[in-house]
């Protein structure tokens, strides 16, 4: 990230936000949709956080933290957008793919058990587990990014991914059986 | 059979790449649209700039200001005949020409401080929590333990010398995504070879960018033992700019019930 940009943002020029928002808002709307599981929901969390961002621009400290910040205001503003809207949570809409899986192994049945799992999580759950596992982000830079101690990092994702899991192997018990008879 | 630990987190990831990945332009281009009307929110320490001048604080330094003239007009004109030479001198209020380089026209015992650009000695923490509200609930930035150090230089000598600042504040953020109050408590002390100096203040800064409060009360120590300041942020060329008087500030008196 050009940090440039940032210190000219935090000032007020609009071309160089511009230019950051550009740069981060394919990322940033591509972490809301894999956290709040709905396109239109992730396009105005998306929106909401990018002009909270310039908003608050000014009271980031370190220009260099530009992008791990944004995702806090992300993650606030998928939060905001969860709870302004009610139906996000209930039902099942599998997310429409811009390219096919490419591993056979997550099977369909797997898809729908995950969807349905990772909907009875919190979005401070979602966040940590999209984070880490979609962005490749160690689990400190998580909790510095979401503003949380370490260890609340590392349990929310341990009990995240416990629920997937469990998700998965409901998933795997019937064929066993089925095996079995 | 269950699956592996590993595996299911192999399973995880290949699902999280499912999604979308490009933002649409009309959601960029709305963004953009919203710029020159959605007003940038100023770094903290800015609030220590602004504080609202209430009638209040109008009324306070405007008696500060007489006691000073009072008690400056006192030591000058009066107690050199009641007390002859050998008076012992007073450290209660300042002389008027105290500081080198004061400002023509100030009130006395008036003086401006600056503190130069400088480093964060600490960075402190940074923590975001979800405060329960009827209305929604809010989430708050809570800041704590950054602290200041360096170089302060004051028209009055007696705030010359080297400063400590520590800042602690929550900023609220309300259910709906709009900004909500910020509240801040800081505390300063200044030291040099005669003695030191310290106080504190909270303010409130209120999302249509009202700040009130933010005024610090400071207590002398060593040669300034008995002497207390009051100064407040202004507006100027360095990290921050105050501007206060050395005053006796009388205690607050207990409110009146009717009994």
């Amino acid at each position: 990230m050009d940090t440039d940009l940032v210190v000219q943002a935090q000032r007020g020029d609009e071309e160089a936000f511009a230019s950051l928002a550009v740069a981060v808002g394919n990322r940033l709307h591509a972490v809301a949709h894999r956290i709040l599981r709905d396109l239109d929901l992730a396009e105005d969390a998306t929106q909401q956080a990018l002009l909270n961002i310039w908003r608050d621009l000014p009271q980031l400290r370190d220009p260099a933290r530009f992008e791990a910040w944004s995702y806090r205001l992300l993650v606030r503003a998928c939060y905001a957008e969860a709870r302004r809207t009610q139906h996000w949570t209930p039902g099942l809409q599998l997310v429409e793919a811009d390219e096919p899986m490419s591993d056979a192994s997550a099977s369909v049945a797997d898809r729908d058990q995950l969807e349905r799992a990772f909907r009875r999580l919190s979005v401070d759950h979602r966040a940590v587990v999209v984070l880490h596992h979609y962005l490749d982000m160690p689990l400190p830079e998580v909790a510095e990014s979401l503003g949380i101690p370490m260890g609340t990092a590392r349990s929310r994702l341990h009990y995240a991914m416990r629920g997937l899991r469990a998700a998965l192997d409901a998933d795997a018990r019937p064929a066993s059986r089925e095996v079995a008879r | 059979m269950s699956r592996s630990e590993r595996d299911a987190t192999r399973i995880v990831r290949l699902w999280l790449e499912e999604g979308a990945t490009a933002l649409p332009d009309r959601v960029l281009d709305a963004v953009l649209d919203q710029l020159p009307a959605t007003p940038q929110r100023q770094p903290f320490r800015l609030a220590w700039r602004t504080p609202i001048m209430n009638n209040t604080v109008r009324l306070v330094a405007a008696a500060a200001a007489v006691v000073v003239v009072a008690v400056v007009g006192y030591q000058l004109f009066i107690a050199p005949s009641v007390g002859g030479p050998d008076a012992s001198p007073s450290p209660s209020v300042p002389a008027a020409t105290a500081a080198p380089g004061d400002t023509a026209g100030s009130a006395p015992g008036e003086f401006t401080a600056c503190i130069p650009a400088n480093s964060e000695t600490q960075a402190g923490t940074d923590e975001t929590v979800v405060v329960q509200h009827p209305e929604g609930d809010m989430t708050v930035e809570r800041r704590r333990g950054f602290t200041w150090a360096g170089a302060i230089s004051a028209t009055d000598e007696r705030f010359s010398g080297r400063h400590h600042l520590s800042w602690d504040g929550d900023q609220y953020t309300l259910a709906s995504g709009d900004p909500g109050p910020t509240v801040a408590a800081e505390g300063i002390r200044i030291e040099n070879d005669q003695g030191a100096w310290q106080g504190g203040s909270t303010y409130v800064e209120l999302p249509d960018g009202t700040v009130a409060g933010g005024m610090m009360v400071l207590t002398g120590e060593g040669a300034y033992a008995g002497l207390e300041a009051v100064m407040f942020g202004t507006d100027g060329p360095c990290f921050l700019d105050w501007r206060g008087v050395v005053i006796e500030v009388p205690a607050i008196p207990v409110p009146y019930t009717g009994a």
